[in-house]
């Protein structure tokens, strides 16, 4: 799977186009390379779900150009770009019509006439196959939403865009959508994802695009912009858990996935002489 | 545009029932009328209705009313006036059917009149004071609950269709093509609206349950908002008003019985 | 009428109104603007459904400020009746079943639409049934002629889409749903 890259340039979009508009992006510019792992921060307005729906021809740019691969998005209609572009809507539990959740995953393939083995990975990739039979309605939300997900990828799609797309779900379910996403960016899939969830970003993602009311304001390593409690709060926004422990106890390196931290922590213990790391260990099984 | 505009007028004022009365009142009558000078006096009478609500009133009704009916008005001179039966008569350039412009005359000026009457009374009636109104009136909580609270519930529905013609597009769906594709086209789009509506709807009962809307109960001790069902301030009805209700209805019947009397005669 | 058949009810008349959305976006040359109350005759009953349409009926007009169509109101009735008869005879089970069903549901709407539209309203009404009514009437036919015939020919082909819609609608709820409506199992 080839991945592709994604260059937006200079674009700018305001809602409405009459008196009183919303100007939503003023001014933003992007390079994201083929199968790089892009997370979008930023608060609630800041026009990070208006900037992924320009990636898929759901809205055209006022000024500006945007490209993926070779396309120019505005010469395309959606149902084109998902030849490219998977686009995983942030209420896409809403979406599901088939009888059975296999069926449903089946149909973005089907419509763009790829082969059916698709679906059979992606309900495994999100183990999902206990439940394809079912109708998918008769799972829970967060379940539907992980469907949605797999009729995406389904799609084998080189570029995958998602809006929010660990909102509602619990840790089990988190950690599954992180494992087919890392999964199809090793392939070679390029990866953008909006998200609040830094415990997501940090397990998915290497490079962190932060927007504010329309523009781009930092743009920079995960493992930098983790680090950097000044830069997050400014959009509203703190370290996850593992890395506040990395920071409270100093870990070298930098880590920010929970395994990386969790390795660092050996990295300690081993420094350390045998009659204290005894103590540390019973201090953390009486806690 | 259309909607409730704040205001302190005699209809502002008046009972809901009063004002729906008149609007009403115009409606039925509307049909009844068969010349063009009999429903031209019936649009003056919506006129006179709208300026009783006062100039903001008036403009905010007055407006939509003439853009709804204008595309009326072309069709009806259309279909009348230049398809209409002969003799013609000339209007500059054009040649035009004599009975086919009384006619239109006719048909333009009910539409007229009946969407300025009822624009005006939606202008004039506090969706609030109208659920009080039948509230105090002992209209089943049905009615009401489903007159207030299914417009509520539209703006979330126009938002999932919205939301679902564009997620499916992104799974590959064409708009456009054949039209036996754009007909197959449709369940993808629906199906999802109505599911998803369906799978809500034990979840809704609850919720409203829970706020105690539908307690039969006298006097039962109802929640909050929509769900109340004794009304606190009901609107102010009066002897004058109930009379002004019953003589449209008395006017509403002459006019039918004047009209079937002078059709049979 | 129990508190879920109100929100039945509510749901049905937001179909109603709504669905028009996605029908514009696929530029289908119908309205289907009775699924909602065919839906709620087949899963509830005669008297939800009729309150479906009328309720449907009255906010179109509020949402739209067209009010003088408030008359065809009786055809919602109707409509709510027929799609009643159709749902306990089972005419939703099957597509074979449905397609003449929608016809019939079709030829009746038109039966009571055409009149209201000839008598009231000269012929004149709102969207695409008054276009196809100007252009019959221009190529000379009478104008009763050419309101029921542009009455006919849009009922059929909405009707008969509904009916289809809405079996392809029950059949495709999950089993946990369907249970929920004891009128479904009749
Ligand atoms: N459909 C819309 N119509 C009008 N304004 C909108 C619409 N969608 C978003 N906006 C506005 O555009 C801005 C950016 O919104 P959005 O891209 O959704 O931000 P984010 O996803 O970062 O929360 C906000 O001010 C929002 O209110
Ligand atoms: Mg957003």
């Amino acid at each position: 799977m080839t991945g592709y890259a994604v260059r937006v340039e200079a674009v700018r979009f305001a809602y409405g186009g009459g008196e009183g508009d919303v100007e939503a992006l003023k001014g933003v510019s992007l390079d994201v390379a083929a199968g790089e792992r892009v997370a979008l921060l930023g608060p609630n307005g800041a026009g990070k779900t208006t900037l992924t729906r320009l990636l898929v021809a759901l809205r055209r740019p006022a000024a500006g150009r945007v490209l993926v691969g070779d396309w120019d998005v505005a010469t395309r209609r959606p149902d084109e770009m998902a030849r490219r572009v998977g686009y995983v809507f942030q209420h896409a539990d809403q979406q599901l019509f088939a009888r059975t959740i296999a069926d449903d995953v089946a149909f973005g393939p089907r419509r763009l006439g790829r082969p059916a083995s698709g679906v059979a990975a992606a309900l495994d990739e999100l183990e999902l196959e206990a439940v394809a039979g079912l109708h998918p309605y008769d799972v829970p939300p967060p379940t539907r939403k992980l469907v949605a997900l797999a009729g995406v990828l389904a799609m084998e799609p080189g570029l995958l865009v998602l809006d929010e797309p660990t909102a509602g779900l619990d840790r089990r379910e988190r950690e599954r959508v992180v494992a087919a996403l890392r999964r199809r960016a090793d392939a070679g899939v390029t990866v953008l994802a909006v998200s609040h969830d830094l415990a997501f970003v940090a397990e998915l993602a290497e490079r962190a695009v932060v927007m504010r009311d329309g523009r781009i304001v930092e743009d920079r390593a995960v493992g930098d912009l983790m680090y950097d409690r000044a830069a997050l709060s400014r959009v509203g926004l703190k370290p996850p858990t593992t890395v506040e422990i990395s920071m409270a106890l100093g870990l070298a390196g930098g880590p920010v996935r929970a395994a990386e931290v969790v390795e660092a922590l050996r990295g300690v213990r081993w420094t350390q002489n045998a009659e204290s790391s005894r103590d540390a260990e019973q201090a953390s099984g009486s806690s | 545009m259309i909607g409730y505009v704040a205001g302190r007028s005699i209809l502002h004022r008046a009972h809901p029932y009063t004002t729906l009365a008149l609007a009403g009142a115009v409606l039925l009558g509307a049909f009844a009328m068969t010349r063009p000078l009999q429903v031209g006096l019936l649009v003056l009478g919506a006129a006179g209705f709208a300026a009783l609500g006062g100039g903001a009133t008036l403009r905010s009704s007055a407006k939509p009313a003439l853009l709804l009916a204008l595309p009326i008005w072309v069709l009806l001179f259309v279909l009348h006036g230049l398809l209409g039966p002969e003799p013609r008569v000339f209007f500059g350039p054009v040649r035009l059917s004599a009975a086919g412009i009384a006619t239109a005359l006719v048909l333009g000026g009910r539409v007229t009149a009946i969407v300025l009457a009822f624009l005006t009374a939606l202008a004039t009636t506090a969706p609030h004071r109208l659920v009080e109104a039948m509230t105090a009136g002992g209209q089943p909580f049905g009615r009401i609950f489903l007159l207030s609270s299914t417009l509520t519930v539209l703006p979330r529905m126009r938002e999932r269709a919205a939301l679902i013609l564009e997620a499916q597009q992104c799974r590959g769906l064409r708009l456009g093509g054949s039209p036996l594709a754009r007909l197959k086209a449709l369940g993808p789009l629906a199906l999802p609206l109505v599911l998803g509506a369906l799978a809500e709807v034990d979840e809704q009962v609850l919720a409203l349950d829970a706020r105690g809307a539908g307690d039969r109960r006298e006097g039962g001790e109802g929640g909050g908002g929509a769900a109340r069902r004794t009304a606190l301030d009901p609107p102010r009805d009066s002897t004058a008003q109930r009379v002004v209700r019953w003589a449209l209805l008395v006017l509403v019947l002459a006019a039918y019985a004047w009209k079937f009397r002078s059709m049979r005669g | 009428m129990t508190l879920r058949d109100l929100v039945l009810i509510r749901l049905g008349v937001a179909v109603n109104l709504v669905i028009g959305q996605i029908v514009a976006a696929l530029l289908l040359p119908v309205y289907l603007d009775s699924v909602g109350t065919i839906l709620v005759a087949a899963l509830v009953g005669p008297r939800a459904a009729i309150a479906a349409g009328l309720v449907s009926q009255v906010l179109n007009a509020v949402i739209s400020g067209n009010f003088s169509w408030l008359p065809f109101g009786l055809v919602q009735v109707v409509i709510a009746l027929y799609a009643t008869a159709a749902a306990r005879l089972g005419a939703f089970r099957s597509y074979a079943t449905a397609v003449p069903a929608g016809l019939g549901m079709g030829l009746v709407a038109a039966s009571c639409s055409a009149p209201i539209s000839y008598f009231l309203f000269g012929g004149v009404t709102a969207g695409g049934v008054t276009v196809v009514t100007t252009v019959v009437r221009a190529l000379g036919a009478p104008l009763g002629v050419a309101v029921a015939s542009a009455s006919y020919a849009t009922d059929l082909l909405d009707k008969t889409i509904a009916f289809v819609l809405v079996t392809l609608l029950l059949r495709s709820l999950p089993r946990t749903l369907a249970t929920r409506f004891p009128a479904l199992a009749r």
